[in-house]
């Protein structure tokens, strides 16, 4: 019997380590409640948003507008208590002791700083999680931003996980505020996707139904996609977003192509440490935008709106190029997210442009599922000298 | 499904790096180490790149195919094109090795495989599991993981001794030398292709900028022809025995690289798949300071250092004397005037040398002390004397010698008698005047060359062996240098100095099964035994069988004969090709 006991400690494989198998979630999970991540959380004020700021944007029926973000320090995401993305490091925001009475004076300070949104036609309230679900935000609180932004006219963007999006509650939301968009993070159209590379917690069926129920209550329906969660080659990532882009462009008012950005203490940034995984070329993000670009406007009519705000655009831990090139092609691409205009990439080039395409074609060919790419900002020499 | 077999032999082995050739064995077309091709890549000639690949990722998890650039599959029809398809399942990076959420990759013929798959899927302990081709999913990834490549390569290449394996994404011609002594038999031109993508041109010696006063280009036509030079060079080494030298020289590309041999060298210390005889004109080029870490050379002073006793009759005296450029060092003119300085039998001559340290005079013609070569600059390094001396204590001590007379010139702790005057030569007339007397001043019963030379014979049986007991009531007869070993009048076996072996007549094959002289292998079947040793017949075998070793042939308990074998233990598990060249049926 003692053979049972250390047989337990040890992997299954030809290569057996100390240590027993755990799932992938188990390591989304870890980094939650490492003493630099629960110092983090409890400094700051549960009376201040985390940040609010406005951008340009439009409207639904496409007139341009000022819009304001307001993201709010909550308890977090339900999903993130289970289990967890493995790309999110929103938990970095979040608390547990957050009250109602907390997220209504982070409400009031957005309004002040910003002036009630004079200007703002547009306002988006982000909670690091599911705006309407009851357990992470108070239902009181609910009803004061869907009833106050409603009577201000102002068109409201919350998010949803989309197993959330329960018949009852989207009738409440239509209710309160009518015709309001609902952002819902799809991430990938493709189920493999969703539970391996991104631990997501639903599948493809789900979000089609919460889709489904959003928009017969008139609400709008917009989707995230990612573009290269972890595990993911460049190549296989621009493939299929290119495909996922088409397939769900029926089901979407709008979609928005989030390219992968490394948040701290996230499975992403241990894999980005490691030297396994760089987030995306902004040149992926270009060619994406071109090939589906035909798709989303059949006639030259624009169908279905593709946004793509690649966040820290040219750094290390955000999508990025060879460094010279970064500033401008990022420009293109947020240019192209307001006007629907391939013009915006007219003329746009860099000697790093062949470097993309060979690291996409090698990508695609090779059996390297963790990709081919190297790094972008090393000397060549160097970056080539053998692994 | 059943599959087509790829048809492969080793044609030429050293070490873990192999020739493979393709298809039918009397005349192969292909061969390893080569490429495998993708439809991006240039047209290039079978000879050196025998695949191709078709890697799908269309829909996720991605499924691959390697396909045979011709018909190596038995009989050698026109469709006999060996193919193989694979999914490559999902596989989770190195650095989360704890987690075994992904898998899913197919267990057959190719055999994809990742450091996820090899600690977490139970399915590579089947035993029955005996893939053609095996790759290496995240090697890339893996390279970056201190350790875990050789570590990885050692595991699947012993696993699975009769694989080709692949590790896509690594190899170029700055590493393919490496590589294959590693244990890797295929390529692709990743590296390459970045490096066009780049204008760099990669060549053996490593990534560089292109040199425009010479019209040099880094288009791929010019990445290609520094691949086919690398590609012969590796497979040049392979054959002549030289490729620990290539490899030496290539470590030295990338940091990374010297990181990987480093590792690998000490992974294998103890267990490296050595050959215990050469071919006639080996050599062995220790021509930078990384050859002491060669498992060969460790592996020669660790037996001496913890293991070797000289003769009973060779425990009083010691004498340490310099080593020579000529070997064995018998042969060199400075031997020749030690020799006669010192006629007396019963004192036990030692050489004092780099990098193995200590070889004593009965093993100068033991692989690898009569072929190794070091430049000489006459002065020894830190390191060097540090592994003489630790040496020299450890035999000292061990062996008990009452006299040590030191004729090396290296100062040791230990007590010596010192026969090298200040500033002359160790073969110089003076000194070997000095080195006569001392030896004159010990005493000892003359011995007959014939009595003596069956202690030395004893001694290198034990050094080989491990037993002397079948040399019990034989002695030594016939002319120099094939002496030989008789029973009354019937000869037994015969030295053979060249090769440093003795070899024996079939007379004696069943006291060196009853002696434990030799070990065994046991072989199935029941029709006579016929030709050579061939993996199938094999039921067991010792797992650290080297090179060149003779052993007994045993079929249900019944000794067959013997043979020499042609391929090191690990390759005696389900490997490929012939394994040991009969040398005798009784």
């Amino acid at each position: 019997m003692p053979h049972r006991g250390m047989a337990e400690d040890v992997t299954a494989g030809l290569l057996a380590l100390p240590g027993k198998a755990v799932k992938l979630h188990h390591l989304v999970k870890a980094p939650e409640n490492s003493i630099e991540s629960i110092r983090i959380r409890e400094s700051w004020n549960a009376d201040e948003p985390a940040t609010v700021y406005t951008t340009p944007e439009r409207l639904p029926d496409g007139t341009p507008c000022t819009a304001a973000t307001v993201i709010l320090r909550t308890r977090g995401c339900q999903w993130w208590w289970k289990s967890g993305c493995t790309f999110c490091g929103y938990f970095n925001d979040v608390r547990d002791d957050v009250t109602s009475l907390n997220l209504h004076a982070q409400w009031l300070a957005a309004k002040n700083q910003l002036n009630d949104f004079e200007g703002c036609d547009m306002i988006k309230v982000y909670t690091s999680g599911t705006f309407f679900e009851d357990e992470e935000n108070p239902v009181d609180w609910q009803e004061t931003v869907l009833t106050e932004t409603a009577d201000m006219g102002k068109h409201l963007i919350v998010e949803a996980q989309a197993h959330l999006c329960h018949e009852e509650k989207i009738a409440w939301i239509a209710e309160k505020h009518p015709g309001c968009t609902v952002a819902i993070g799809l991430e990938a159209y493709d189920d493999e996707v969703l539970k391996f590379h991104c631990n997501k917690g639903f599948r493809i069926k789900t979000w089609k139904k919460a889709v489904n129920t959003l928009q017969s209550h008139g609400l709008r329906a917009k989707s995230y996609l990612l573009f290269k969660p972890p595990f993911m080659s460049e190549g296989d990532a621009l493939q299929h977003m290119t495909k996922w882009i088409r397939q769900i462009a029926a089901d979407s008012d709008e979609i928005s192509v989030n390219p992968m950005n490394i948040q701290r203490r996230t499975i992403v940034d241990r894999i980005f440490r490691h030297r396994e995984y760089r987030p995306p070329w902004l040149w992926s993000l270009v060619q994406m935008i071109r090939n589906v670009h035909p798709d989303l406007h059949p006639g030259g009519e624009e169908r279905t709106r593709l946004i793509v705000h690649p966040t820290a655009a040219g750094s290390i831990r955000g999508a990025h190029n060879c460094g010279r090139c970064d500033k401008e092609v990022a420009a293109a691409i947020e240019r192209y997210s307001v006007s629907g205009s391939l013009l915006e990439f007219e003329g746009l080039s860099c000697d790093c442009e062949v470097q993309w395409a060979t690291e996409i074609a090698l990508d695609t060919s090779l059996p390297m599922p963790l990709g081919s790419g190297l790094d972008r900002r090393l000397d060549s020499v160097e970056a080539l000298l053998s692994p | 499904m059943e599959h087509k077999p790829l048809a492969r032999t080793v044609l030429a082995r050293w070490r873990h790096a192999r020739i493979f050739g393709l298809g039918d064995r009397a005349a192969p077309v292909a061969f390893t180490p080569g490429l495998c091709l993708t439809s991006h890549d240039p047209e290039i000639g079978v000879e050196m790149a025998p695949f191709t690949i078709e890697h799908n990722s269309e829909k996720l998890p991605a499924t691959l195919s390697i396909s045979a650039r011709g018909a190596w599959s038995y009989p050698f029809g026109e469709t006999d094109v060996p193919t193989y398809t694979a999914d490559e399942g999902h596989t989770l990076p190195p650095s989360l090795q704890e987690a075994d959420s992904g898998l899913g990759q197919s267990t057959g013929p190719l055999l994809p495989v990742s450091w996820q798959r090899l600690v977490h899927d139970a399915t590579l302990l089947d035993a029955n599991l005996s893939p053609e081709i095996i790759v290496i999913q995240d090697a890339v990834q893996l390279a970056g993981h201190p350790g875990r490549l050789v570590q990885t390569i050692h595991l699947i290449r012993e696993r699975f001794p009769a694989a080709l394996l692949w590790a896509p994404g690594l190899g170029g011609p700055d590493n393919c030398a490496i590589l294959s002594w590693f244990g890797l038999d295929l390529f692709d031109l990743r590296r390459s292709q970045q490096a066009a993508a780049h204008g760099i041109l990669l060549s053996r010696d490593g990534p560089r900028h292109i040199d425009s006063t010479s019209g040099e280009s880094s288009e791929m036509a010019a990445q290609l022809s520094e691949w086919r030079a690398s590609l012969a060079a590796t497979r040049s080494a392979i054959q002549t025995g030289t490729i620990r030298e290539l490899v030496e020289k290539q470590s030295l590309n990338s940091p990374r690289l010297v990181e990987h041999l480093r590792r690998h060298d000490a992974q294998l210390s103890g267990s490296a798949p050595l050959s215990m005889h050469v071919d006639k004109g080996q050599r062995l080029r220790c021509h930078s300071s990384v050859s002491r870490a060669d498992p060969l050379v460790q592996d020669w002073i660790h037996r001496i250092e913890n293991e070797y006793m000289p003769d009973e009759i060779q425990r009083q005296t010691l004498v340490l004397l310099p080593c020579s450029a000529r070997k064995p060092y018998s042969a060199s003119q400075s031997h020749r005037f030690f020799r006669s300085a010192i006629r007396n039998r019963r004192i036990h001559q030692v050489i004092v040398t780099s990098p193995l340290g200590l070889v004593p005079r009965e093993l100068e013609e033991q692989w690898p002390a009569a072929h190794y070569d070091i430049p000489v600059t006459g002065d020894w390094d830190d390191d060097e004397l540090a592994t003489i001396r630790r040496m020299v204590t450890a035999l000292v001590e061990r062996v008990g010698y009452k006299t040590v007379i030191n004729h090396s010139g290296i100062d040791f702790e230990i007590e010596t008698i010192d026969t090298r005057p200040e500033g002359v030569g160790a073969s110089s007339k003076a000194a070997c005047d000095v080195l006569r007397e001392a030896i004159e001043s010990i005493e000892g019963e003359p011995m007959r060359e014939k009595t003596f030379l069956r202690h030395a014979f004893a001694s290198l049986s034990r050094w080989q062996y491990g037993t002397d007991a079948w040399m019990e009531g034989l002695r030594v007869g016939g002319k120099p240098p094939r002496w030989m070993l008789l029973k009354d009048k019937q000869q037994m076996a015969q030295w053979h100095p060249d090769s440093g072996r003795f070899s024996f007549t079939k007379s004696i094959l069943p006291i060196l099964r009853e002696t434990g002289t030799l070990r065994e292998i046991e072989i199935g079947g029941d029709e006579p035994w016929k030709g050579d040793i061939f993996p199938h017949m094999v039921i067991s075998a010792p797992e650290d069988l080297k090179i060149g070793e003779e052993i007994l042939i045993i079929r249900d308990g019944k000794l067959l004969g013997s043979a020499r074998c042609k391929a090191a233990g690990w390759e005696w598990k389900c490997g490929a090709g012939r394994l040991a060249r009969s040398q005798h049926r009784l």
